[in-house]
């Protein structure tokens, strides 16, 4: 499998997801209108990951904005995670959010509670 | 052909109505906030709109934490009006404005008369709810909602709400019987993180 980069634009994040590393970023804004076309290549990508993904994967996720047609989009790709999680090939979401930002905190927090995967919350300073 | 004819009249004096009303709307705001509006938009709904709105108030010299609510609020209002506005006329307005303890935003914009209800209803409903009953709310639909063809999951103004964590104040000026001007009005309180 080939690298998964996706340059960030003004209204969508940074995606890079590396198969030999099983790291997976994402990091911006995500608001477009429609976010179901802007997702679907990494969902697509991550079907085909998860027949044979790494022994490890890792999700670093950073996000300043994400409106409601993404929160949807995250989900999916997250439950996607979740099954891999669920056959034996642990998957980590690190969740970053800046200091006082309690609404990207809560965000996560959501997630958490609707996911069965390890998710560790990591405040980062300000920009 | 003569139904065709009368229903193309009626459309356009539709039109009109809701053109005059809209922009007279606009003018009470913008009188009655004058100095206070730090930014106003009347037109009609695009994405390109909604790209030239938000970079305006990204640029904003403005509290963090404040600007951050203002964007995200602002990114689900006008795209709550550009998915949902099933309504023949395309045109909005938009403020913020600056008050002594609080930023406001009013967003306008015309509906039918089955919009009008099902938001009515809607936001009634989201109004008599206590706040950890809206993240129980947004969180089942963010669990089991399907996208639509647009690409919305219905959860736009439960996030308004959970963010604002406030009433949401909206009235519906009447046209005639089947059109309505909806406006929205929020405020964002500048002690709150």
């Amino acid at each position: 499998m080939k690298q998964l980069i996706i340059k960030a634009t003004s209204k969508t994040p940074f995606i890079k997801f590396d198969p030999e590393t099983g790291i997976l970023e994402i990091k911006g804004r995500s608001i477009p209108e429609n976010a179901i076309e802007f997702y679907k290549p990494l969902v697509e990508w991550l079907n085909e990951y998860a027949e044979n993904p790494k022994e490890k994967t890792e999700v670093h996720i950073q996000l300043d904005y994400f409106n409601t047609s993404s929160s949807k989009c995250i989900l999916d790709i997250f439950k996607k995670l979740e099954s891999i999680h669920k056959k034996g090939h642990p998957v980590v979401i690190k969740w970053y959010y800046e200091e006082d930002d309690e609404d990207m905190l809560e965000a996560g927090e959501d997630y958490q509670s609707i996911l069965k995967i390890p998710f560790e919350m990591i405040e980062i300073e300000g920009e | 052909m003569e139904k065709m004819k009368q229903d193309l009249l009626k459309s356009h004096s539709t039109n009109s109505s809701v053109m005059k009303e809209i922009k007279n709307l606009y003018h009470i705001h913008k009188n009655k906030y004058q100095r206070k509006i730090i930014l106003s938009f009347i037109g009609n709904m695009n994405e390109e709109i909604i790209e030239n709105i938000l970079t305006d108030i990204e640029n904003l010299s403005i509290d963090k934490n404040a600007l951050k609510k203002i964007f995200y609020i602002s990114v689900e209002v006008l795209q709550n009006i550009y998915h949902h506005n099933n309504h023949q006329n395309k045109i909005f307005y938009y403020f913020l404005i600056e008050t002594s303890n609080s930023y406001k935003i009013i967003a306008a914009n015309p509906v039918d008369i089955y919009t009008k209800n099902k938001i009515e209803t809607h936001l009634n409903n989201l109004n008599s709810m206590e706040y950890p009953q809206i993240i129980n709310l947004y969180q089942d639909i963010l669990k089991n909602a399907k996208h639509s063809q647009k690409g919305t999951v219905g959860l736009g103004f439960i996030s308004i709400k959970r963010k604002i964590k406030d009433k949401l104040n909206f009235i519906f000026k009447k046209i005639d019987f089947s059109n309505f001007i909806f406006i929205f009005e929020l405020s964002i309180n500048k002690s709150k993180k």
